[in-house]
């Protein structure tokens, strides 16, 4: 099981509180399939995502974007447990999305980088340290199922 | 994944801005490259303080940030350019190349967070494939 510090779990918990997802979802992801392109490839059915310009302004992008940031919000509610938070979602993004789980890290640097651009200073290296630990944990959840 | 001409001509004109405050942002970025990952600490065993935004971080992440501004200059050819870094990296400092990942990541946060308008996703995927060729480039000499 994963330990959490109190100053940990403050940290990540401010954070998030401070996010707008229906902003740092979108940005985070058009980010990640700009910066890494070869992630477009399970994005077939999203539309024109032909440059940079067109994966920001894509509605759908966005729109997932937003989605994926509240499935982080179920590994805040239950930071003691990810591992079996996230065992269904897991199994679809192995079984049914077939997305090499190496994506994962790319979206969650991604979504560091944002959230660094967003809070600026506020972002302590200490913020820094805790939100990345969190997001190593999700990442390792989601890949669990694989096989 | 190399530079293309657009890569080059976005990495130097984003770097034009950071030049100014380049002291600062090697002292944030190995600053947070020690917090954020404490094994590094175990290249800096003869530094009394290792904390953050300490006098020998400071100064050291400034001369880092100044390699990366003259690894800009030679970007047509980072190999040949790096040459002499690399074997100070290879033979002397012997830093696990892996850690140039590692700080390239926090190099990227910092550029993030003091210069948020400037780090457009188009700026971020040049800077991050020039420092990826920079830490290929000095690595090079390892074996």
């Amino acid at each position: 099981m994963v330990e959490w510090t109190d100053e940990e779990r403050a940290a990540i918990s401010d954070i998030f509180s401070k996010l707008d997802y229906d902003d740092i979802g979108p940005k985070s992801l058009s980010r990640c399939l700009i910066v890494y392109p070869w992630t477009q490839r399970y994005f077939g059915g999203f539309g024109n995502l032909y440059n940079a310009e067109a994966i920001m302004n894509n509605p759908l992008i966005a729109k997932h974007g937003t989605t994926v940031l509240h499935g982080l919000d179920r590994a805040l509610k239950n930071m003691d447990d990810i591992k079996n938070t996230y065992a269904e979602l897991s199994v679809l993004h192995s079984e049914k999305l077939h997305v090499d789980p190496d994506n994962f890290k790319l979206l969650s640097d991604c979504l560091t980088i944002v959230i660094a651009g967003k809070m600026g200073n506020a972002f302590t290296p200490e913020y820094q340290a805790s939100f990345q630990k969190f997001l190593s944990v999700v990442v390792s959840a989601l890949g669990r199922q694989y096989h | 994944m190399s530079l293309s001409a657009k890569d080059k001509a976005i990495v130097k004109d984003f770097f034009g801005k950071v030049a100014d405050r380049a002291e600062d942002v090697g002292n944030e970025a190995l600053s947070r490259t020690l917090v954020v990952y404490p094994q590094t600490k175990t290249y800096f065993s003869h530094w009394k303080d290792l904390s953050f935004g300490s006098a020998p971080v400071r100064k050291h992440g400034g001369t880092v940030m100044g390699g990366v501004l003259d690894a800009i200059e030679k970007i047509d050819d980072l190999s040949a350019g790096l040459l002499t870094l690399s074997e100070l990296h290879a033979f002397m400092l012997r830093v696990d190349p892996a850690n140039f990942k590692i700080f390239n990541h926090n190099m990227l946060v910092t550029l993030a967070m003091m210069f948020p308008d400037d780090f457009t996703p188009e700026v971020h995927v040049a800077t991050d494939k020039f420092l990826a060729q920079l830490a290929l480039a000095l690595s090079e000499k390892y074996r």
